[in-house]
């Protein structure tokens, strides 16, 4: 065989070994990133368990106000941080997306189990803190709606709990029945929206401004 | 689809790399060449065309005037030059340097036709005005076109005459692959370019094809081209040097490689059924596909870059538009979960193709038994120098498209 079709096996060869390698690190890769969700969805959903139980136990006590006002902020903001990382990360995926389907689901159950505790904290200890459901999805204006979310976050007393309104409409994808749900229950047809206190809607891309106007008048 | 581009760019650099390292591996050393002794040295004319030399006519037409060649001559061509070029030519006319006019320029191939039809020598040797070759090389390419007959032309490596800024540091990276590629290419027969900076052919094969096409920009590749269709071989001599002046502006280097790309997109076309035909044997089947996949992939290279600057840029906006500038968190579990969602199913196959490329570079620097001059250029030419190639590149389509007049510049 002459060198040039010698090379040229080699080189095939190589550059085959290259793709496997490549699809092999990705693989892992996924599977680093799903591990490291898993592992904080699961201190998170302990979170809350932990919470709902301590809640439920304490309901009657009269410290029961005093230890919802210490944990609920610090359980809330490692919730909207893990959602944050979840968006990130399943956009990566090279292989097969179910696992990032049941952890996304997971969080769903989640954040639908820590919203229903924050109002019933509401309600209970007559607190005027403000809540948000945020049904997004990959347009602009909802990507815009994040970072405007992300702000506010920061600098007030206000909890997210934000939601892909856009999975259902995928038949393939394992539907989110909280998410289903809550679509049905706010009547939610377009993203961004937000339901503020439960009660009022907005709906489209709403700017810091407008909206710091609309939730804390 | 970006991952799918993204892989396909790696993967067929990754393949052109190790290709061309194994037929490496198998070369044989053309550090050291001996230089041939003729009884009857073969009778040569130097044919040097110019047009607008002034600041280095008279350093070439020294170089060639000391040669100690015994049986040479010199038509040096002043293509209707608007500067101080033929007045400082016409000191060196003598016995030995026949100095030809052209009233009005008609170009490059026309200029060396004209030297062409004023000679009857054995071997000619085009040389550029802005160009210096060495003796040993004369010698050294005489004696393998005497050799082989079946040759149609010999090359020398090249080296620049001065590389003092860094444009012309930068290029002097570039030929020091070039001219290892060409040495590879050598050993594959596959050469397709037979350089203005020197290039030996023998007379009557160059007058039996009709001369040079003075309707071509790169006349030079359209010659090698045409000798191969003709069914002649190329070499090229990498142990001695012809030494040419770089282009010195990013504006001059543009117009240069505009033109070479343009020659090459003209040339490619006219010689199309030559692509993949097995009767031109690697010519044919390896190389001609290998000249058109480079460039369609130095350009996704651009394009990939520049959407990922898009990208970026946009996802920045998104961010001002909503709520302003942002400076970007710090610390280790950002470090940790940045490393994690880095995409690196394409980066570790482009970092290990980025390591096989840089191999190649010291391989073929350490071949040429040298050392990198400047590092900042050696470092231009190996993260960005694909950005400038591949905007000469567009610009030479775009000029194609829209049929823009062709020069010798």
């Amino acid at each position: 065989m002459d060198v040039v079709k010698e090379s040229m096996l080699k080189a095939s060869a190589f550059t085959l070994v290259m793709v496997l390698l490549g699809v092999l690190i990705g693989l892992q890769m996924d599977s680093v990133r799903q591990d490291h969700l898993s592992n904080d969805l699961r201190t998170s959903n302990l979170q809350t368990e932990t919470f709902v139980a301590l809640q439920n136990y304490i309901e009657d006590s009269e410290n029961y106000c005093e230890l919802m006002e210490t944990r609920i902020p610090e359980i809330s903001q490692r919730s909207a941080e893990f959602g944050g990382e979840l968006r990130a990360l399943e956009g990566q995926s090279l292989g097969d997306d179910s696992e990032y389907e049941y952890i996304r689901n997971r969080y769903y159950n989640n954040q639908l189990q820590l919203y229903s505790t924050v109002n019933q904290y509401k309600d209970k200890c007559g607190v005027n803190q403000t809540t948000l459901l945020y049904f997004f999805d990959d347009s602009v204006d909802s990507q815009r709606q994040g970072e405007v979310l992300n702000e506010i976050v920061r600098n007030r007393d206000v909890h997210v709990f934000s939601f892909n309104s856009e999975l259902n409409q995928n038949p393939e994808a394992r539907n989110s029945s909280v998410v289903e749900v809550l679509k049905r229950d706010h009547n939610i047809t377009d993203a961004p929206t937000l339901i503020v206190n439960d009660e009022e809607k907005i709906e489209g891309y709403t700017p810091t401004g407008v909206l710091e106007n609309e939730v804390f008048p | 689809m970006i991952l799918y581009i993204a892989w396909l760019l790696i993967f067929s650099s990754v393949f052109l790399s190790v290709f061309y390292l194994s037929i490496y591996s198998g070369v044989k050393d053309r550090r050291e060449e001996q230089i041939p002794e003729f009884e009857n040295p073969p009778s040569v004319t130097i044919l040097m065309p110019a047009y607008n030399e002034e600041d280095v006519v008279e350093e070439a037409l020294d170089s060639v005037r000391d040669l100690e060649y015994p049986n040479f001559k010199v038509n040096f061509i002043n293509d209707a030059s608007t500067d101080s070029t033929l007045e400082k030519a016409q000191k060196y006319s003598s016995e030995k340097i026949n100095i030809l006019e052209h009233e009005v320029n008609k170009g490059k191939a026309a200029a060396i036709n004209t030297g062409l039809e004023a000679t009857e020598d054995d071997y000619i040797v085009v040389q550029d005005a802005d160009s210096k070759i060495e003796l040993e090389l004369l010698y050294k390419a005489m004696g393998k076109m005497e050799e082989d007959r079946g040759l149609g032309g010999v090359i020398a490596s090249i080296k620049p005459l001065s590389a003092e800024n860094f444009i012309r540091k930068i290029q002097t990276v570039e030929y020091q692959l070039t001219n290892f590629y060409r040495m590879l290419m050598t050993e594959m027969n596959t050469l397709n370019v037979t350089p203005g900076a020197f290039s030996i052919y023998r007379t009557q094969d160059v007058k039996d094809v009709g001369g040079f096409d003075e309707g071509n920009i790169t006349e030079d590749m359209e010659m090698a081209f045409r000798l191969r269709k003709s069914g002649k071989n190329f070499e090229m001599i990498y142990s001695s040097s012809s030494y040419t002046e770089f282009p010195s502006t990013v504006k001059a280097l543009y117009n240069q490689r505009v033109r070479w790309a343009r020659g090459f997109i003209y040339n490619a076309i006219k010689y199309r059924e030559m692509f993949l035909n097995p009767k031109y044997g690697y010519f044919g089947t390896v190389q001609l596909p290998m000249l058109v996949i480079m460039p369609a992939l130095i350009l996704t290279s651009f394009l990939m870059v520049f959407t990922g600057i898009m990208q970026s840029l946009y996802s920045y906006f998104i961010t001002w538009s909503a709520v302003g500038f942002q400076l970007p968190e710090l610390g280790l579990d950002n470090l940790y979960f940045s490393l994690i969602s880095m995409n690196w199913k394409v980066y570790v196959p482009l970092i290990l193709s980025l390591v096989i490329v840089a191999f190649i570079i010291k391989t073929a620097y350490r071949y040429a038994g040298e050392k990198p001059e400047n590092i900042g250029a050696l470092m231009f030419y190996f993260f960005a120098y694909f950005l400038l190639q591949s905007g000469f590149w567009v610009a030479a389509v775009l000029k194609e498209v829209t049929r823009s007049k062709k020069v010798w510049t």
